[in-house]
């Protein structure tokens, strides 16, 4: 066995030999190897977990020091309302919007990266930038950016002719514009990541298949359409299920640019949770109102795996 | 016939540079206007007329003056910076063992362990913060770092842990086997050989961790409210908006200077990175 | 929500509410010191509120402020007639009334409906909090 100790400590050669002898058989060095990380994640997310479930079965305050439980009637409560079901309703336009944009976004980039060319070390590191910045301070830059007096976009655009001076747009004032708004940064703040990723993916794609079907004349579309975005499908499957697990739970970038919008038209599900919770000081509701995203991101991402399994290439 | 190419080549390469210059433009306008707008004056950069892309008063430092002296921003940065190290080395002594585990040593059980853990990460900071911070405060470490540094683990611990598993799986046993014939345990090996030949996937783990442990806000929010324990992502929101004025030099500052140098100490990883990516996510 | 309450469990009752008044009673530095962003609680706090408010040297034109001179006697507590209690907070803090407000003044719903539907929501989180007994 591992025999690097001297005679010297021979006394307790036998007892630390029988011990990682006892532990070296695979399963059993299997589950020590595993256990420190399962220990972990059931104390500190398991047990929260089951305790937020609880908590949106009582009807606890933020101030209440006892409980009571009270069954389902917080999630019946909050169906009904018509706050929920916009809530409900724009987190999924937030989400799958701002995926599929940060997709078809990040595979662009991503095919413009795969060729060397001069000066692609310093557009890399600019291209990181929005990844690396810590949400909160980011979200405050591009509430600046567009402030409804003051934004550089604006004057920009009056600048070159495009608007007049009472005509300009109040990106985070409008109901639409502000979805828009907010689905912009979210994909900015995305794109690094998802780009990186798919990078992974096409760099894996074996050069001889690009090489032969640059033989048989595939044009670019085609090449690209039937043979690098299948090959990448896992990856990209991954980086979409990782996207929407962002986009359901996030609420930094929301609450600092628009704090629900204009009157609910960007509130999320997250967002709601922190007012009804938080700030309104019911925390059984708050919690029941979080309880609800669990289910959809658990179906999201059972489909996913179940996608990305399916299409595995080997 | 030579000519048509070279002008499809040409063409190719103006529209890869328009492409990639778009890119560069929306992802890095954000901070040349986070930089200008940290030297501006508050009189200059409130004026609708400006060109706010000129210093119609001059440049000046007071932004920068409230942003180190009135606040605790260098203390802010260096918790940010201990709270990531030490949770990225959380992260990884939990979960390099066990992605291993579940790539070679568990059988059967061992893929639904590893889905299961990955879908861990699916529970949201936003749900459970406030059961958290009943268990940080049964702990006695609310209002201190290292009730984050309990904490974030929870969040890269359960994705680490898949990307390793993926990526010890696609590196063959031949290796570990030939050195358990040549005398190692299989925990020996698993030190001695695997983990050094692994670099790219644990540098994966390293930068994505410490990401997400430099964005963080909800808990950071929640588990502290004495000034000099923030973090960055807390402490600058906190104190450079107040009620509803936004000092907005300071915070462009702000967010510049902790991003930037980040960004530049990442892009001479992000090849390893992109490797261990590859590897670990795509099987 | 930005009242201070002093908790039932506290430790020193008596200390707390000292402090409040002697914060409250004192507050013309505040009033002074935070060029007028907070006004006091107390009128006559600020005794001289109108020769400040006629005169202030960091505003162009130095009276800018001088039409909140009696707004100590229009402005109230949120809650008005009533105290601040937890319903008022949920439904200010889950902005009710400002969407309200907002949804009828931009025309996405008349008025009527606009006043319905935070009727409804007003009357849910009331029965709520009252089901608690907290209202």
């Amino acid at each position: 066995m591992s025999d690097h100790t001297s005679a010297a400590h021979a006394p307790a050669k036998p007892r630390v030999r029988w011990l990682s002898s006892f532990i070296d058989r695979p399963r059993r060095l299997g589950v020590v190897m595993i256990a420190p990380a399962v220990i972990y994640i059931a104390l500190v997310v398991g047990v929260p977990f089951f305790l937020a479930l609880y908590y949106s079965l009582t009807d606890i305050t933020a101030g209440s020091r006892s409980l009571h439980f009270v069954g389902l009637k917080n999630f019946a409560a909050i169906i009904e309302t018509f706050k929920f079901r916009t809530a409900l309703r724009n987190t999924f336009v937030f989400a799958v919007g701002s995926q599929i944009l940060v997709i078809v976004l990040a595979t662009a980039l991503a095919l413009a990266l795969m060729k060397d060319f001069r000066g692609k070390w310093f557009v890399r590191l600019l291209i990181l930038l929005p990844w690396v910045a810590p949400m909160s301070l980011g979200s405050i830059g591009w509430l600046w950016i567009l402030d409804s007096i003051y934004s550089v976009i604006n004057w920009t655009l009056q600048a070159a002719g495009l608007i007049s001076p009472d005509n300009w747009p109040m990106y985070l004032g409008k109901p639409y514009l502000a979805m828009a708004s907010v689905i912009g940064v979210h994909v900015w703040r995305l794109l690094p990541l998802a780009t990186v990723i798919l990078l992974a993916g096409l760099t894996s794609i074996p050069k001889d298949i690009h090489d032969a079907a640059e033989v048989d004349g595939a044009g670019f579309w085609r090449h690209l359409f039937q043979i690098t975005l299948p090959l990448v499908r896992p990856i990209m499957l991954v980086a979409m299920l990782f996207g929407l697990v962002f986009a359901f739970t996030d609420m930094i970038v929301i609450f600092v640019l628009t704090r629900g919008g204009p009157y609910d038209t960007t509130q999320v599900l997250s967002t709601l949770a922190f007012f009804t919770g938080i700030q309104g000081g019911d925390l059984a509701e708050g919690a029941a109102i979080a309880v609800f995203l669990f289910p959809m991101l658990l179906a999201v991402a059972v489909v996913f795996l179940r996608i990305a399994r399916r299409t595995e290439v080997v | 016939m030579a000519r048509p190419r070279g002008l499809r080549r040409a063409a190719g390469r103006t529209v890869h540079a328009a492409v990639v210059g778009a890119f560069t433009l929306f992802t890095a306008f954000p901070f040349y206007w986070m930089l200008i707008t940290t030297f501006k004056r508050t009189g200059d950069l409130l004026q609708r007329g400006n060109n706010p892309f000129l210093y119609n008063q001059p440049p000046t430092l007071e932004n920068l003056r409230v942003l180190f002296v009135d606040t605790l921003y260098v203390r802010w940065l260096w918790n940010t910076a201990f709270v990531g190290v030490v949770v990225v080395a959380i992260t990884l002594l939990l979960a390099l063992p066990a992605g291993y585990a579940l790539a070679r040593l568990t059988g059967r059980w061992g893929e639904p362990l590893g889905i299961g853990i990955f879908l861990t990460y699916l529970v949201p900071p936003t749900l459970l913060f406030i059961p958290l911070s009943r268990l940080i405060a049964l702990l006695g470490v609310q209002d201190s770092l290292w009730s984050l540094i309990l904490v974030y683990p929870s969040f890269t611990v359960p994705f680490c842990t898949w990307l390793l598993m993926g990526f010890f799986k696609a590196i063959p046993p031949d290796i570990e086997e030939a050195a358990m014939i040549d005398g190692l345990s299989r925990l020996g090996a698993f030190a001695r050989v695997v983990i050094p030949i692994s670099v790219a996937g644990i540098l994966t783990v390293v930068i994505f961790s410490f990401t997400l442990v430099t964005q963080e806000f909800v808990y950071a929010l929640t588990f502290i409210t004495t000034a000099s324990q923030y973090t960055v992502s807390v402490g600058v929101p906190t104190f450079l908006v107040r009620g509803d004025v936004y000092f907005w030099g300071s915070l462009m500052a702000a967010c510049f200077i902790a991003s930037v140098p980040i960004a530049i100490v990442y892009n001479f990883f992000v090849d390893r990175f992109i490797a261990g990516f590859t590897v670990g996510a795509v099987r | 929500m930005q009242c201070y309450v002093i908790w039932k469990f506290a430790e020193n009752i008596a200390g707390a509410k000292k402090f409040l008044i002697d914060y409250t009673t004192n507050f013309r530095q505040a009033f002074v010191a935070g060029e007028f962003y907070d006004f006091p609680c107390w009128p006559k706090a600020v005794p001289d509120i109108n020769k400040l408010l006629a005169n202030d040297p960091k505003a162009h034109p130095a009276d800018k402020y001088k039409v909140l001179d009696d707004s100590l006697s229009w402005a109230t507590n949120i809650g008005y007639p009533g105290y601040a209690n937890a319903a008022i907070d949920e439904i200010y803090s889950t902005w009710v009334l400002n969407v309200m407000f907002a949804k009828a003044a931009s025309g996405a719903v008349s008025p009527e409906d606009a006043l319905k539907e935070a009727d409804v929501q007003c009357k849910r989180i009331y029965a709520k909090w009252k089901e608690k007994g907290m209202v």
